[in-house]
Parts: C-alpha cells; structure tokens; sequence
C-alpha cells in the first residue's frame, strides 16, 4: 500500500473525472454553484469510500457471474442510506441537488473503482482509494463550480464577489456552459500531463 | 475491468452452482435491505416532520394573510380530479383557509410534471377564484435551471398572483405567462399546475 | 524529385482557376460593403455605434492573435477575416450593449466556435452568430434592448437613459400590424432604415447595396441570399397575420435581420453548401425558419437562429445534390436504359 502514490494518483494522474473521464453526468448537471458542489462531492466521497471497502471486504465470497449485480446491490444501498440521511439532517442540500444523489447508483466511478480497484485490493487500501478518488472528483467539482458561479452568476458560495456592476454571463451556468468549462479543465489536465511527462522523459 | 470474463465461456448449468449464485445474491440482498430499513427507521420522522413543516410553510407563503389556519385536507372528489386531469396534474391535496373566522379560498397542493420528474407545489386561490400565491414545495429540477423558477428568480412565480380563469382565460407561457430563459419547460409545468388548481377550486365551489 | 513533403497542397473543390483574390482581399470588399450600414448606424445611433464595433472588432483581433500565439501556431490576423466577424457580430447587437459582453461574444464566436475546430475555414456553424446566441442566454435582457431611431447612446456609462420602445420585430410577432402602423412606422421607414433595431441591420436599403456591391466584384453569388429573402416573402404573402398580404410581406422582409443575415451570413463560405442547387436548398432552408421562428418561437426574430440551423445542414445538403462527375453516365439511367 503507497498511501502517497494513490492520492497522487487520485487528484491528479487519475483523476476520476478529468483522466478517467468518469461521472460525467453529474459534474455537468450540479456544479452551478459551490455549496451544490462540495454537498455532491461530499457524498460521493462517503458512498465511494463505504462501497469501497464492503466491496473489498466481500471481494472472496462474491461469485465472478454476479459481482456487477453484487455492487450495484452495495452501492445502491449506500446511496439510498446517504439520501435518506440528506433529507433528514441537511434538506437544503437534499432539495437542491434533487435527482441526482439518488442517480449516484449509476455514477461510473463508483462501479468503475469497485470493479478496477475494490475487488482486488485489501480493504484499507480500498478505503484509501475511495478517499483519494473523492477528493479528486470533489476537487473538480469545486473548480468548475467556482468558475461558473463567479462568471455566471457573480457570487462565490452565494457571496457576491464580483462588484455589482458586472453583469454575469448567464451562458455559464446553462449546460452549455458546463461542457465549455469541463472542456477547458480536461484540455489543460492534458496539456499539464504531458508536460510533465515530457519532464521526465527528457531527465 | 477484470481479466478473468472470456468472451466465450461455457455456461456452467450446475444446479449447484446456480443454486449458490442465487443464494448469495439473495443473502446480501437481505442484507442490504434490513439496514436501509434500520436506516429509514432513523431518518422517517426528522423526513415527515420537515415535509410537514414545509407543507405549513408553503401553505402560509400563498395566502393572502400569513395569519389564516388551515384544515385538515378535503376529501378529493372526482369533480377536482376530472378539474386536475384536464390540465395534466394531479391534485395532491386540498386545504380550506380560514382567516380570521372567515373562509378565504383554498391552499392546493398540485402535482404537475416539469422537466427532470414531478413538481409538487402549493396554490393558493381565494374565494373569488384568483391566484393568491403559488410557492413550490418539492422538485427535482436541475439545478441552476429549472431551479430559478423553483426558487422564484425574477418573480416568477410572484407574476400568478391575481390571475385567474374569470373570462376564460387559460394562462399560458409566452401569452401571459413570462418564462425564464432556459426553463421554459420548469415554468410550463408550474403553469399547468396552477391551471390546474384554479380548475379545482372551481370544481369545490 | 519534387519534394513532395514540402509541397503545399490546397484541397479547394473545383474548379481551380488561379486569380488575384484571396482571403484578404475577399475580407476587404466585405469590410467595404459594410461600411455604408456601419454609417448608418452611427447617424441613427449616435458614435456609440461605432464604439461598439471598433471595440468588437479589436476584441476579435486580439483573441485571434492571442489563441494563434498560446498555441503556437501561425499567425493569420492579416486575413482580415477576425475584422469582419468581429463586425458583424457588433451589427446583430443592440446599441446599448456593453463592451464587456461584446468581448465575450467575440470570445464564443473567435475562439470556441473558429479556432478550438481548426481556424479559418474549418468552423461548421457561424462563429459571428454563435457569439450572438451567447451573448443573448447570458444577457437576455441586454441584448433585446433596442435603441430607437435618433437617440444619442453615449459612448461610456449607462445606456439606461436610451429611449427605447418596441421594435418593428416586437409588433409583427404580436400579429399587430396595425399598432406597427400606429407608431408611424411605414414600409418607407422600415426600407430606409429609420426604426429602432439591432445596431447594422435597420437599413435594408444600405445592406442591398453592400449586397449588390459583394455580387458584382463576385465575392457572393445571388443564389443564397435571393433563396431566403424570396421563401421569406413568398411565406409571409401567403399566411399573412394582419390585414393585406403585400404589406405584411414588405414589413417582414425589411423587418429584422433578414437582408443582413442573407447577404452577409448565409452567404458565409464556410458554412454553407458549395454547389448552386445545394446554396437554393440552404436559402430555402433559411427562410423557412426564420418564418416558423418569427410565427411560432418565442423570440421576435428567428434570422440568427435559422442560419444557424441550416449551417448544421451544410454537409448534409453538399453530400446529397453532388454535381455529377463529367462523362459518368448516371447508374440509374444506364439501367433504364439497358432494359
């Protein structure tokens, strides 16, 4: 276990969603203003870490044939615990991201981790690998989040930020504006690995 | 993804063994579903008393004096669903205002379909047939879309008030109803729903 | 041995006559037929109007060269063709909008919509008419506030003062020929250009002959922008929402964008089909959308919308009305004529 290598791992080389180009759909949909994003990221994080390591824990038992059944059997009872949970002690959160914690069950990084990660690695190098991913998808979810509510709405957390004179390009915070921005962050992700690379291969 | 799923495997029939693939699934299954029910267990009754609170919330926000009291709900009879229906919503529930000992309209909880999934929301319609106030009490519309109508963004959910179907006159987005750009469909579902509600109350009457 | 690596190839669709023009000078003549509504603009506007487009075209150079230099590529902004987006894209903009949004729109229409596809030529949708369409979901409000005839925008802070009222285009969508009439705007008027609008497209008088201008130095052909106008006039004659047909026509036709979005957009080389009989479908295409926009959308005026619709079917129309090749005897007439 390289507690160092899989946070790296996590935020930057393998970025679940800037490298792995998994979870789309929900940092599309959520990331128009910050507290939206850190709730999202927050729950992902909590349900990837906990599918993590009960995958990893039952990894010996679960026959071959039904382990995507398995998982998703796992995940979605996470999934409906964390909604459950949302709605009870922080509504706000629950009512603003709506659909899309119950649509965490078909969030790819889950099954993805669960199935490339969890089902073949110790349980607290699991729980580990959760927590690295999350960090990473929340990271993003934080950045685009950042920069379409300050440009497309002026605020940062619902704080104006920008002076009251700007007026905001509400293009940013319509779909549109999601792809421009994860375009963006996926084309300078790249442009920064491959710099990098090329660092050490010139070494 | 694993290494070990061959394109062309043999099936293994073996009753035993589809008898343990059944079995483990069913195990975890049960597993699963008993800590959900401990889980709901814990999380019903904050659930029921927040939806509760929200229901009083939002029936107080569309009256005309934020002092009235409310009945227990109607009972719905098939003139008001016949009323709902012609306007593709549902009627939840309705509610009789009473403010200061005298009746003063309806507090209705339509159901009508937005964009991502149904929108619950509360109208409320006095006793002369117009709009008191429309305020939403549950949705799931995307965020940052067809959430500035649910949060009444521009006032638009303000602009109901005073309508009605005196004349007949149906509201409808574009004519005299202005929707938010981008969420036209969020604001037709809420026009639909308040269509709907103006219908019912006249139903009741 | 030629040296075959070197070799610049330039894959044009035929026929490949070698003369003067290029980019550049095809940029110029367009720049040139500009000016005349540019002119106009100012007079009926007030200097704000040239502001506005100098600002614009300045915000379209500079993104240009600063995505050509970040990427290290050649740079390109000596083909004037940044000069005429940027133009055109202050011509669909109101008087009054703000510089800020018009750097953003030269932002969407340079480099996401030119540069991100491959730069000039290599764009599949208008990228004028893409900045536009941004700048109208962030700035709703701003972007459908138009300046009246005469008024002064001043050059710096608050257009609020601008008069303002409803444009031609806000009475025909409401079917409300008569208030049109009402406001003492005529068919006169509306040719002239004496009505409040968007900042290049009042006059349709000027944007004729800046037309004409681009036809007889060849740089357009007259089959796009006479497809689209005549479909427009031909559908408004015949489904007319107000009290005799000519004059509903003639108000629709010179109402709006159309002689702006004919003669300078739909004619764009990039974005719209090469053969004659695909340019006819394309125009026909155009006009009837705008139509359905104008008769059943929610915006007054569908000119920017449906040329950018049918530049989405460019390739599409190119694909299917391919001219045949000379010599080849058409396979289905060959079977025909076999029995």
């Amino acid at each position: 276990m390289n507690l160092g290598k899989q946070f790296k791992e996590g935020v930057i080389t393998n970025n679940p969603v800037l490298v792995q180009l998994l979870g789309m759909c929900s940092t599309l949909a959520i990331t128009t203003n910050i507290p939206n994003g850190l709730g999202m990221g927050v729950s992902v994080l909590i349900i990837l870490t906990a599918s993590n390591v009960a995958i990893s824990a039952i990894r010996k038992i679960v026959p071959n044939k039904i382990r995507i059944a398995m998982y998703i059997v796992v995940i979605a009872g996470f999934v409906t615990c964390v909604d459950l949970l949302l709605q009870a002690f922080v509504p706000s959160i629950a009512a603003s991201l709506g659909v899309f914690i119950p649509l965490i069950v078909v969030n790819c990084i889950i099954l993805g981790r669960a199935e490339s990660f969890a089902s073949k690695n110790s349980i607290l190098a699991s729980a580990w690998d959760g927590i690295c991913q999350g960090i990473g998808y929340t990271l993003v979810l934080l950045a685009m989040c950042a920069v379409r509510e300050l440009f497309g709405a002026g605020t940062l957390a619902g704080i104006q930020v920008l002076p009251k004179s700007y007026q905001p390009a509400g293009v940013l915070t319509l779909p549109v504006g999601g792809f421009l921005v994860l375009g963006c962050l996926i084309a300078a992700m790249q442009w920064a690995l491959s710099k990098s690379k090329k660092k050490e291969e010139s070494k | 993804m694993s290494n070990e799923v061959k394109t062309k495997e043999a099936v293994n029939m073996d009753p035993k063994y589809l008898m343990k693939l059944t079995l483990t699934l069913l195990i975890t299954c049960v597993i699963v579903a008993g800590l959900l029910g401990l889980v709901n267990s814990v999380t019903e009754g904050p659930i029921a008393d927040i939806n509760k609170a929200a229901t009083e919330k939002a029936m107080s926000a569309v009256v005309a004096d934020p002092n009235s009291t409310f009945s227990d709900p109607l009972t719905i009879t098939d003139a008001m669903t016949a009323a709902a229906t012609q306007y593709s919503t549902t009627v939840d529930s309705v509610y009789e205002v009473d403010s200061n000992g005298s009746p003063a309209g309806y507090a209705i909880k339509m159901i009508a379909s937005g964009s991502q999934g149904n929108i619950e929301m509360m109208v409320g319609v006095d006793t002369d047939g117009a709009v008191t106030g429309v305020s939403i009490v549950k949705n799931q519309e995307t965020s940052g879309i067809g959430s500035k109508v649910m949060n009444n963004e521009n006032g638009v959910l303000d602009q109901f008030v005073g309508m009605s179907h005196a004349d007949g006159n149906v509201l409808v987005v574009g004519t005299n109803v202005d929707a938010i750009t981008g969420a036209t469909v969020s604001t037709r579902g809420v026009t639909s729903g308040v269509n709907g509600a103006l219908a019912v109350a006249g139903a009741i009457g | 041995m030629t040296d075959y690596k070197n070799l610049k190839l330039i894959a044009t669709s035929s026929p490949h006559i070698r003369a003067a023009e290029n980019t550049r000078s095809i940029m110029m003549d367009v720049i040139i037929s500009l000016l005349p509504a540019l002119i106009w603009a100012v007079w009926a506007f007030g200097p704000r109007a040239l502001t506005v487009t100098c600002v614009s075209v300045v915000g379209s150079v500079f993104w240009e060269w600063l995505y050509r230099k970040l990427m290290k590529k050649p740079n390109c902004v000596n083909d004037l063709s940044a000069v005429v987006t940027g133009m055109l894209l202050a011509f669909v903009c109101p008087v009054g909008v703000g510089y800020f949004a018009l750097l953003f729109g030269d932002f969407m229409a340079i480099v996401v919509t030119k540069q991100l596809y491959g730069g000039i030529g290599k764009n599949f949708v208008n990228p004028a008419l893409v900045g536009r369409a941004a700048m109208l979901a962030s700035w709703a409000g701003m972007m459908t506030t138009w300046a009246n005839y005469g008024t002064r925008a001043p050059i710096f802070g608050s257009i609020a003062d601008v008069v303002t009222s409803a444009t031609p285009m806000a009475y025909l969508h409401g079917k409300n020929l008569a208030g049109l009439k009402d406001a003492g705007v005529t068919i006169a008027d509306m040719f002239l250009g004496k009505i409040g609008g968007s900042l290049g497209e009042v006059s349709a008088l000027l944007l004729i002959v800046g037309g004409i201008y681009l036809m007889v130095r060849k740089i357009i052909t007259w089959h796009t922008p006479t497809a689209y106008i005549a479909t427009v006039a031909v559908l408004t004659f015949l489904f007319p929402r107000g009290n005799g047909s000519v004059e509903w026509m003639l108000f629709n036709v010179f109402g709006g964008g159309l002689m702006l979005g004919a003669f300078f957009m739909a004619t764009d080389y990039t974005t719209s089909p090469v053969t004659t009989k695909g340019q006819l479908i394309y125009g026909i295409g155009c006009g009837v959308f705008t139509v359905f926009i104008r008769y059943f959308g929610s915006y007054n005026e569908g000119v920017c919308y449906s040329i950018l619709v049918m530049n989405l079917f460019t390739a599409l129309i190119d694909k299917y009305v391919k001219p045949h090749r000379f010599g080849v005897v058409n396979s289905e007439k060959k079977e025909a004529a076999a029995k």
